[in-house]
């Protein structure tokens, strides 16, 4: 018998591919026969089949720009959080002024919650684009900054040490060493929050857009078009498991030293 | 040639603010420390646990400042860490994300500037290939220091340290976490790399043997609070056509010896069969 269930132990690739794929197919097999029972109405639980014809006459739509819209909007609002917010994270963390000036304000924003922000966004800047990115920006920044400034602190004194011994100034240590050394904290914290700003993306289009995935799917329950609600809960899904796998790898290019 | 790396320690008090009991009170870890060391000296810092001898490397490396007295290295009053003094810590400080190499050449990295002369560049590299053939390391520069054994590491470390040329060496018990024949190998390796660096080294460890193998002059710390209690020079042991201290000869045991009688003499620990019986009966 293999040990398939020790403590943190690492198992076979095969096994693991086997898995992965039966935590899709099982639930897909479940809902298949769910939906043969007829025990739920169509209307509310279509069969896979019809989601999937209707991803085929949304695919001949407009399915490629609703995704390319909201794919950009997401990226954008993003990565304008990420480019202010890790900067000022990795102040926070390293210097105790910024800290005492922008740490508390920032715990205090952080807990407002993104979606409450909504109707204010719309009295400011309206229905359309730059609305969704300044949602979406609202809704990671602050958290990327808490992140990024507990990575920095993360960094072990150790390295900071060593480096003031070989004769490092403040900036090589904040270049060299603080920054080096929590960079895959940071990627990982833009990993996540990069799937947070996915759920953002969606909530702001179902108020604030006229296209896009979000905004399809408010549509379709609009028309009781159940099957095409499935199909971009799922694409939205599938994006997002996408962009994390695309990160997990650059992860381990770019950090190899960081795996043992 | 004027020899640099003289250091002076004067009246170093060092103590620590400790919370007990709701109260904030001040605790001396090193009371009143005088030592002169010459240029190129190798001096072993000895000692029970707990006696301060990490407390007053810090103090030398400029990593923490003394409550009282002065320290100078040719004369220059130490207020801060800098170049002109190495370290080596008993746990590995290579940075993680970059390789031996990168890790080895950083301080020259620091010091030179984009537009340096090739010629400044040429030397850096030139001083970092000799320490990385000295430390055994050809093989691994291109490594990651979590692909290294914790002897390679260690040597990566002292390397790293050396390659700026500092005036002093301080080491806090570089070989305290290897097995003892990495240790023994490391020794070798330490008093070749001593008989050709003329950097002054201060070197801190609890093996009373390793300090007379690698030391000229050996200080034995007393412990609450830290003071200089005994110091020894390791002329008298006898050593071989190389130089190195006889580790099989009668005046190695004898001095060892004298220098743990002191340690046990200063040891504030102590296990009693009082105190031992207590604890067995818990
Ligand atoms: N940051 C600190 N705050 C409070 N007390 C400290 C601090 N650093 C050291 N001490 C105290 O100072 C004393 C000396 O510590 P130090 O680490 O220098 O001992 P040491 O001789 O290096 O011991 P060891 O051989 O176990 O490494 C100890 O009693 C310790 O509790
Ligand atoms: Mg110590």
């Amino acid at each position: 018998m293999m040990a398939l269930t020790n403590i943190r132990d690492t198992i076979p690739r095969w096994v693991y591919v086997i898995l992965s794929v039966a935590g899709f197919v099982i639930p897909l097999a479940f809902w298949q026969i769910l939906s043969g029972t007829h025990i739920f109405s169509a209307l509310f639980l279509p069969s896979p089949e019809r989601v999937f014809k209707s991803f085929g006459r949304w695919a001949v739509s407009n399915l490629w720009e609703d995704t390319y819209v909201s794919v950009y909007q997401v990226v954008s609002g993003f990565l304008l959080a990420a480019v202010v917010g890790v900067p000022i994270g990795i102040y926070i963390g390293t210097f105790k002024i910024v800290e005492a000036l922008l740490q508390p304000i920032n715990d205090f924003v952080r807990y407002m919650p993104a979606s409450a922000f909504i109707p204010l966004v719309l009295l400011w800047i309206g229905i359309g684009e730059s609305a969704k990115v300044s949602i979406i920006f609202i809704g990671v920044f602050f958290q990327i900054i808490v992140m990024v400034a507990d990575a920095v602190r993360n960094v072990p004194q150790k390295y900071l040490e060593a480096a003031y011994t070989m004769g490092a100034k403040k900036g090589e240590i904040l270049s060299y060493v603080i920054f080096r050394g929590a960079a895959p904290d940071i990627f990982n914290i833009l990993r996540v929050n990069m799937g947070w700003a996915w759920t953002y993306l969606v909530i702001a289009e179902m108020v604030a857009a006229d296209r896009g995935l979000g905004f399809a799917i408010m549509q379709a329950q609009r028309f009781m078009d159940t099957p095409k609600i499935f199909v971009g809960i799922i694409i939205i899904g599938f994006l997002g498991l996408l962009f994390d796998l695309s990160f997990r790898i650059m992860h381990r290019i770019f950090f190899a030293w960081s795996y043992k | 040639m004027i020899s640099t790396g003289r250091v002076e320690i004067k009246g170093i008090c060092k103590s620590f603010r400790i919370r007990k009991d709701k109260k904030i009170s001040t605790w001396p870890a090193l009371d009143n420390i005088n030592l002169n060391i010459n240029p190129g000296e190798k001096v072993m810092i000895v000692g029970a646990s707990g006696c301060g001898k990490s407390t007053l490397l810090r103090l030398i490396s400029g990593l923490d400042q003394p409550t009282a007295g002065s320290i100078t290295v040719d004369r220059d009053l130490v207020k801060g860490p800098g170049a002109d003094r190495g370290v080596v810590f008993q746990q590995s400080t290579l940075f993680p994300w970059m390789t031996v190499w990168d890790n080895i050449i950083f301080s020259r990295r620091l010091c030179i500037s984009l537009n340096a002369r090739d010629e400044q560049v040429s030397r850096a590299v030139y001083r970092s290939n000799a320490l990385v053939t000295l430390m055994g390391l050809d093989q691994s520069v291109e490594l990651y220091p979590n692909q290294l054994s914790g002897g390679m590491q260690q040597r990566a470390n002292i390397a790293r340290a050396l390659v700026s040329s500092p005036k002093v060496l301080l080491m806090d018990e570089p070989f305290g976490a290897l097995d003892a024949q990495t240790r023994e190998t490391m020794h070798k390796v330490v008093n070749h790399l001593f008989k050709v660096e003329k950097t002054t080294v201060i070197f801190v460890t609890h093996d009373v043997e390793e300090a007379i193998v690698l030391g000229d002059r050996i200080i034995v710390l007393s412990a609450n609070p830290g003071r200089v209690d005994t110091t020894f020079t390791t002329e008298s042991v006898n050593r071989d056509e190389a130089g190195m201290v006889k580790r099989n000869d009668v005046s190695f045991f004898e001095f060892k010896e004298q220098i743990l009688s002191r340690i046990r003499a200063t040891t504030t620990m102590r296990a009693t069969d009082d105190l031992l019986q207590k604890v067995a009966k818990d």
